[in-house]
């Protein structure tokens, strides 16, 4: 990509990640913050630290599956911008909601798992934020660099794991950001193993056990680990669903479009049925 | 993007306390007339001009001896910032959606362990006992709070009327189940329902024959807005707001605790009696202070939503860390 088209690119990143921002600066001037103005904004830059966070990671996978390349640059940006976001919906907590209540955010923070996902998700970002100029990545070489930044798996399942904590019951969205996650860190670890066995099959060193074959047996183990991730957070979806089937087998009985305003005596008679409080059932009816 | 919803009312189109007044009075009169025309064998109900129905407003006078002196909150926080789950969990779902729900025509069964049990005409019951408005706080679950005037009558008026039997013990209320007016209760994407509907609420007898417990009809001298749980609802001011059960369609007295909707759910997060208590903190996150719409602080919430005095006697000897 020719460098006046990175600069357009990096451009509309910019605007894109802004974005969201205005929209809330918008709606704040016209007085249009909901009727619950602090959880409008709390819930809405938690949404977009997730997406952003998201996207950051989705970037890679995109080359791994489709072999395309030019979005690579842009991974720090969309990173940056998850964690700006991130701030601000830490900072409205803190602000707006808290008032510094320091007594009653330490209470949450330790008591609250779900704060406490989301303090470790902002606190892991930190360093990573700190670290993401160029001149960072020369003084910590580029190895010891791209170790740390893979702590950005941890806190993209934080993130995740902080919004199914939060969500109440019913709530669809924390799963399919979780489903999306998984995806995003399978591509990868499947990749990752592919790239493994072929560099395996291709070199001797298999045969004589040296450095490399070492190097490999710590790549497989973290491939491993990397897949167990997903697998968990799969998991955790199919576990939610398998519990709602049963909800959705009852769900099924709104076929019967017979139930109008009388709502379905037959449900309400088995429910009754339940309660072992069927003797006035007779007398009920009319 | 447009966005189709609910009809908003504005605070002009809320009828200020004169002119509710003079309406009551040409109410009087209309159904002094319709009296009349009964008597001359007319079968013409009584008021079915006069009383609206599913909009307009609805005349009461207010009763100081149940209502907070609390400013109420603005009619349109209270009508577009609602948890009525059978339209969608967002807040925005029920304003947006409500208008596919149609309270009329609209009965209620009113049954179980009473000696005359019966089914109501929604219109019918408007005329039970006399309508009156009750400024009452709302105490979300979720630690958010509005002050509301509602507009109903005691639920004892309705559940003496059918004679509860000695057996009886708990009510339970059904909420209305038609997916095509609660859109939510269609069977969702991978079977995530998350409450099992109809929704279903309860209280224990006494609970329900207190005073407070307030059959509704009505909110900010109108008759209640889709959103908010027409045409009929209960509200129990010294409870969080999910037991305040919506668009009542089954009023059953049982000898045990009815299974109720959220409690089911997750049972560990809400309880059967929930009663707002400070002390006692929902899994995730604290219930001892709340923000109340339109204020910048959070406030720290009361006993019983307020109310301790007039109800913490129906709770004696049991352990409300136990029983929240
Ligand atoms: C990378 C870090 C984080 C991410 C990705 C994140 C993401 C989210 C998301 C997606 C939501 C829900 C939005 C919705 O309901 O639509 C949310 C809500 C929330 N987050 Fe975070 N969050 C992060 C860090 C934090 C931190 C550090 C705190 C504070 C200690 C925090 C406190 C909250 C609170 C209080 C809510 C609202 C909960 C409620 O309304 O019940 N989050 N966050």
């Amino acid at each position: 990509m020719t460098r006046r088209g990175r600069t357009v690119l990096k451009a509309w990143v910019w605007i894109g990640c802004l974005s969201p921002l205005l929209a809330l600066l918008y709606r704040y001037w016209t007085n249009d913050l909901t009727a619950n103005p602090v959880s409008f904004l709390t819930n809405t830059l938690g949404d977009w630290t997730l997406r952003l966070l998201l996207t950051s990671l989705a970037l890679t996978p995109l080359r791994i599956m489709f072999g395309i390349g030019w979005q690579m640059p842009l991974r720090r940006l969309v990173g940056l911008f998850a964690f700006f976001y991130a701030s601000l919906h830490f900072a409205v907590w803190l602000v707006i909601d808290q008032f510094f209540d320091w007594h009653a955010m330490l209470a949450d923070i330790l008591k609250r798992p779900f704060v406490t996902a989301g303090m470790c998700a902002l606190t892991l970002l930190l360093p990573l934020a700190v670290t993401s100029t160029a001149g960072m990545v020369k003084r910590l070489g580029a190895r010891a660099w791209t170790r740390l930044h893979r702590l950005v798996y941890v806190i993209g399942i934080l993130g995740v794991v902080h919004f199914i904590w939060l969500a109440k019951v019913g709530r669809v969205t924390p799963y399919s950001y979780a489903g999306i996650l998984a995806l995003l860190l399978g591509i990868r670890a499947v990749d990752m193993l592919r790239r493994l066995v072929r560099r395996r099959w291709n070199s001797p060193s298999h045969l004589n056990g040296d450095r490399r074959m070492r190097t490999s047996m710590r790549e497989w183990a973290r491939g491993l680990v990397v897949l167990a991730g997903s697998a968990f957070l799969v998991g955790g979806c199919a576990h939610s669903m398998t519990a709602d089937e049963k909800m959705m087998d009852k769900g099924m009985m709104s076929d019967d479009g017979g139930m109008a305003k009388d709502a379905g005596m037959s449900t309400d008679k088995e429910m009754m049925q339940d309660k072992g409080t069927m003797q006035d059932q007779g007398t009920e009816k009319k | 993007m447009p966005i189709r919803r609910a009809p908003r009312l504005t605070e002009a189109e809320v009828t200020d306390e004169a002119v509710y007044l003079n309406r009551r009075a040409f109410l009087a009169a209309a159904a002094a007339g319709a009296a009349t025309l009964a008597l001359a064998g007319s079968q013409g109900s009584a008021g079915a001009g006069a009383v609206p129905s599913t909009r307009g407003p609805l005349p009461a006078l207010r009763n100081p001896r149940w209502s907070t002196t609390e400013p109420t909150n603005r009619l349109d926080e209270a009508t577009t910032y609602n948890n009525f789950y059978e339209f969608g969990v967002d807040k925005d779902d029920p304003a947006r959606l409500g208008h596919l729900l149609h309270p009329r025509p609209w009965t209620v069964q009113v049954g179980g362990l009473v000696r005359k049990p019966a089914r109501f005409d929604v219109d019918d019951l408007l005329k039970l006992a006399p309508l009156e408005e009750r400024i009452y706080p709302l105490r979300c679950v979720e630690a958010w709070s509005m002050v509301i005037p509602w507009i109903g009558y005691p639920l004892s008026a309705l559940l003496k009327r059918v004679e509860p039997l000695g057996s009886a013990t708990f009510v339970a209320f059904t909420t209305l189940l038609d997916p095509e007016q609660f859109p939510a209760q269609k069977p969702q994407l991978l079977g995530f329902a998350g409450l099992d509907w109809p929704y279903a609420e309860g209280l224990r007898l006494d609970e329900a024959l207190h005073p407070l417990t307030l059959l509704t009809f009505g909110m900010y001298g109108q008759v209640l807005p889709n959103q908010n749980g027409a045409p009929i609802r209960v509200v129990i001011p010294w409870k969080y707001g999910f037991k305040s059960a919506k668009s009542i369609v089954r009023i059953t007295l049982m000898r045990e605790q009815p299974k109720t909707a959220w409690n089911a759910a997750a049972p560990q997060e809400y309880g059967f009696y929930a009663n707002v208590n400070p002390t006692v903190d929902h899994p995730r996150w604290s219930q001892a202070t709340e923000r109340r719409l339109g204020e910048f602080r959070r406030r720290k919430t009361a006993p019983f939503n307020g109310f301790a005095d007039e109800v913490a006697a129906l709770y004696t000897g049991m352990d409300l860390r136990r029983d929240y």
